[in-house]
């Protein structure tokens, strides 16, 4: 459908103040990082010395590579337990799927980090796990120990990157396209390395590459797990040891964000032009066929073993809530609601924070997204796809990164009648929230406007609305199912950040959740409280990943019997 | 709509429009008459839609200028233009119920309350839907949802009432039910009315004059029976049905087909360049037959009989060029078989000189 040419300019203004809007909080602060890096400390002339400086360190080297080889193994182990589970859903009629989708969905309501220490009490060298082994078998496996922890720790939070995007890929591939290579004689491994490994593998190598990247990115599961040789911890530790003019953190960042741009091009070449929705008319996934005996027995064991993995954090987060004490020992020595009375006593305020900034930055995000997505699939205004770029682009920045960029760059802009820096104001946390959760929100904004068709806003404007009232009317309420979602996924997520926050928390009362279970997890006294605000973070994020499913599956329905009629008005046309 | 205003024409001169560098309308000029029936008739692709929605307010501003009832629209916001359209798709708003729908654009020209109350009930009698007031549109069959759309768009006693392609989403028995009904409410609020369709059978049934374009250009315009007895291309004669064609020119006041054949046709224009004649006004004879009065005779061989079932359709070999013949089959009949030859008689009337 053309652009309108019409009635733009009040369009233009919402425009010109996004476009701000974006450059001042996320293109300038990223800008200045970078520029900062290649900047001599001293003598601020434009060098690579910094570079060679963090080459030459030893330390640098060791956490360059501790981070490379924690993301590269846990994208292996998390694809050890992506294949079978995405093997046994889309090859078998197997009873257990439902099993499998709790499985890729349990990990997402629960950031990392929190859920590390109680790892470390149940599958720590003298945690739960461990002392059971070593009392009936005389050994211990080292699950937890050094940079095994994160991979441990990493790859059951992230597998279902792989897993959903793998099933994705596998229920694509139309039964015909087996079969027809049956047909011309292909059968067993054969047929699976020609036909089914290919067509599936730009699924995979999407998931893949977020994983990748998250867990290049994550700062809080080691630093919790006391790992600090990795960049991402380090880049956080040099700026708040060091300061704010150390340009090593500024080094780092930019490596953190060139592997980030680079993880994405990688997952968007893997799908451009090879998303093989190869499902034709009467056509349906792979074949399918019933598990013998033997192979359900091991089926069945195999998903229980991942499934306890997958638990373990909350297992271990709820155990440490509830427990009292609980050190070398396989349960805590007893149980109770104090630490949840605790909480609820001194530390509500880490609450209140988190409802509050996580509350603006969700509110931002939709009303923006639903801003940039009118402007970008509903005017013609130049250069309004950038307000999309720029946005999205937003994906390859990591919290630390922002973080440190906000520092940077407002830490001498003092706020007016606040008087003091906007870096150092709480307000500045909501906005680096908004910023972060922006690509995803504007997605669902997307989406939605996308659904809906052009001719319902023409219909009004017809009948003499402006657009303002066709907007306001029209467009915002058929959007809602979109926007709600958005809502609830940016509130959610949110609440449980942790990367950007902890550059930016300047004060104990400012401090919202995800800082305050850091905190709390720092000291051993303060594990017990530290699990119950985690407790709290995982209700959270759970009802909102239900609400956000539940609106979207709804509104589906909703939008269904009209998206019949506007498809047999395309299909004459 | 007791007190509906007098019906307006639309004026359209030298319009043209381009969707970035493809040329969609190349200089239309049209003028509908107030009160017509109208109806933009062509292939996708011919710009008849653009040229509706131009009309509407909606796409880039055109070059040139419309004017409705003498005022002048062209770069007019659309929701100040008081034309009402009926969509393709109906563009019922889901979230709204029937009765919401209707009264949207009573709202938008703040009407007061009961007045919109009694309007649109008005409205919905009139398309037969009062008792569906209260459901959404997703609960109404395809045929309530445009009657609805129409409601929606007629409540608000707009100038001209646009059409776009409105049947086309609708099963065929109720398509047709769908052009009475349409027309009975037309010539009821005696509203000027652009309909575009590309269903040539539509566009014959309901108007009272047509314009047939292609390819962004107005190639005919008039009623429906003028264009399929006279037309004035190539284009307008295939469009509208099967026509026979024989290209050639004219020379010494006779006719000479591009193989050689000569044929009589009496008076014809210096510069024509093709005889056109409906397969129905040809008829065919034995060779030995007497001739037929005032007709052009053309020599040929049957080479494909096919019964249609009502119509039998020959294929005749002219020279070089194939005539196709419909004659209406007798029961109990033979038809001529493949192979014989056979003179074929079109009266002069019938036959189109179509000029260069």
């Amino acid at each position: 459908m053309q652009s309108f040419t019409r009635g733009d300019s009040k369009a233009v203004w919402i425009a010109v103040a996004l476009s701000v809007f974006l450059f001042v909080f996320l293109v300038l602060p990223i800008g200045k990082v970078i520029y900062v890096a290649f900047q001599n400390p001293h003598t601020g002339e434009l060098t690579l010395l910094n570079f060679a400086d963090f080459f030459n360190a030893n330390l640098f080297r060791q956490s360059f590579f501790n981070s490379f080889y924690v993301a590269g193994m846990s994208v292996l182990l998390a694809t050890l337990i992506a294949i079978p589970l995405a093997y046994y859903t889309t090859r078998f009629n197997f009873k257990g799927a439902v099993l499998i989708q709790t499985l890729g969905f349990v990990p997402l309501i629960m950031p990392p980090f929190v859920g590390a220490v109680a790892m470390v009490l149940l599958l720590g060298e003298n945690g739960s796990v461990n002392l059971l082994l070593d009392e009936w078998f005389g050994f211990t496996i080292p699950f937890m120990t050094g940079l095994n922890g994160v991979i441990l720790v990493e790859s059951i939070h992230y597998f279902p990157f792989i897993l959903i995007n793998l099933s994705a890929a596998l229920n694509n591939i139309d039964r015909a396209m087996e079969e027809s290579a049956q047909n011309l004689g292909a059968r067993g491994t054969r047929l699976f390395r020609r036909i089914v490994f290919p067509l599936a593998m730009p699924g995979y190598v999407a998931g893949a590459a977020l994983v990748f990247i998250k867990v290049f990115d994550d700062i809080g599961t080691p630093l919790l797990l006391n790992i600090n040789n990795m960049l991402a911890p380090q880049a956080y530790l040099r700026i708040s040891s060091i300061g704010i003019s150390d340009p090593m953190g500024y080094v780092i960042s930019v490596i953190l964000v060139v592997f980030s741009i680079f993880s994405l091009w990688v997952s968007l070449q893997a799908m451009r032009g090879k998303d093989y929705a190869t499902v034709q008319k009467g056509g349906g996934g792979l074949a399918k066929r019933d598990m013998r005996a033997w192979e359900k027995t091991s089926c069945y064991a195999i998903i229980i073993i991942i499934l306890l993995f997958v638990l373990s954090p909350h297992i271990g987060l709820t155990l440490l809530s509830f427990g009292t004490v609980w050190s070398f020992s396989v349960l805590p020595d007893g149980f109770t609601i104090g630490h949840y009375v605790t909480i609820f006593e001194s530390a509500s305020g880490y609450i209140t924070n988190t409802l509050l900034y996580a509350g603006i930055a969700a509110t931002a995000d939709v009303i923006i997204g639903t801003a940039i997505a009118y402007i970008v699939l509903r005017t013609g205004i130049a250069g309004r796809k950038w307000l999309d770029y720029v946005s999205t682009g937003a994906l390859a920045i990591p919290g630390v990164v922002l973080g440190i960029g906000y520092l940077r760059t407002f830490h001498d802009f003092q706020v007016p009648i606040i008087d003091k820096p906007l870096a150092s104001w709480w307000v500045i946390i909501a906005i680096a929230l908004t910023i972060r959760r922006l690509p995803y929100a504007l997605r669902a904004c997307m989406a939605a406007l996308q659904q809906l068709s052009v001719a319902l806003e023409e219909a009004a404007e017809n009948l003499g609305a402006t657009k303002a009232t066709t907007v306001r009317r029209i467009v915002i309420p058929l959007m809602s199912g979109g926007i709600l979602a958005g809502f609830i996924t940016s509130f959610a997520t949110a609440s449980v950040e942790l990367s950007a926050t902890i550059m930016l928390v300047s004060q104990e009362s400012d401090a919202p959740l995800a800082a305050g279970i850091y905190e709390f997890m720092q000291s051993s006294a303060g594990r017990g409280p530290g699990a119950a605000l985690g407790m709290i973070a995982v209700l959270i994020v759970g009802l909102g990943t239900y609400l956000s499913h539940h609106v979207i599956e709804r509104s589906k329905r909703e939008r269904e019997s009209i998206a019949v009629i506007a498809e047999e008005a395309k299909t004459h046309v | 709509m007791s007190d509906s205003q007098s019906p307006v024409e639309v004026r359209i001169d030298n319009l043209s429009l381009s969707f970035g560098t493809t040329k969609v309308l190349k200089g239309i000029n049209l003028v509908i008459e107030p009160g017509e029936f109208f109806s933009f008739l062509g292939p996708s692709g011919s710009g008849k839609s653009t040229l509706l929605r131009a009309i509407a307010g909606f796409g880039p501003t055109p070059g040139g200028s419309i004017r409705i009832g003498g005022s002048e629209v062209t770069s007019m916001p659309a929701n100040q233009r008081n034309v009402g359209m009926v969509f393709q798709s109906y563009a019922l708003w889901p979230h709204m119920s029937v009765r919401k729908n209707v009264a949207f654009g009573l709202e938008e020209r703040r009407v007061p309350t009961a007045e919109i109350r009694q309007r649109v009930d008005e409205a919905l009698d009139m398309v037969g839907l009062l008792d569906f007031a209260k459901r959404r549109p997703s609960q109404l069959s395809g045929g309530q949802q445009q009657r609805v759309a129409l409601a929606r768009t007629i409540v608000v006693r707009p100038r001209v009432l646009l059409l776009d392609e409105p049947l086309s989403n609708l099963d065929a028995n109720l398509r047709i039910q769908m052009r009475y009904e349409i027309r009975a409410l037309q010539r009821k609020l005696g509203l000027t009315t652009i309909f575009v369709t590309h269903d040539q059978e539509e566009a014959n049934t309901m108007s009272d004059r047509m314009a047939v374009l292609d390819d962004g250009v107005l190639q005919q315009v008039g009623p429906p029976m003028d264009l399929y007895d006279n037309p004035t291309n190539l284009f307008v004669a295939g469009f509208l049905g099967t026509a026979n064609v024989i290209p050639g020119t004219v020379d010494g006041g006779v006719f000479r087909a591009d193989d050689g054949i000569s044929v009589v046709v009496g008076e014809v224009p210096a510069d024509g360049s093709a005889l056109v004649f409906r397969p129905q006004n040809v008829v065919l004879t034995p060779a030995a037959a007497p001739a037929i009065d005032d007709c052009a005779r053309l020599d040929g061989t049957v080479v494909h009989v096919e019964f249609l079932g009502g119509t039998i359709r020959y294929l005749v070999n002219v020279g070089s060029h194939e005539v196709l013949v419909d004659e209406a089959h007798q029961s109990g009949i033979a038809p001529v078989g493949e192979g014989e030859a056979v003179a074929l008689y079109v009266n002069l009337a019938q036959i189109v000189v179509l000029v260069k």
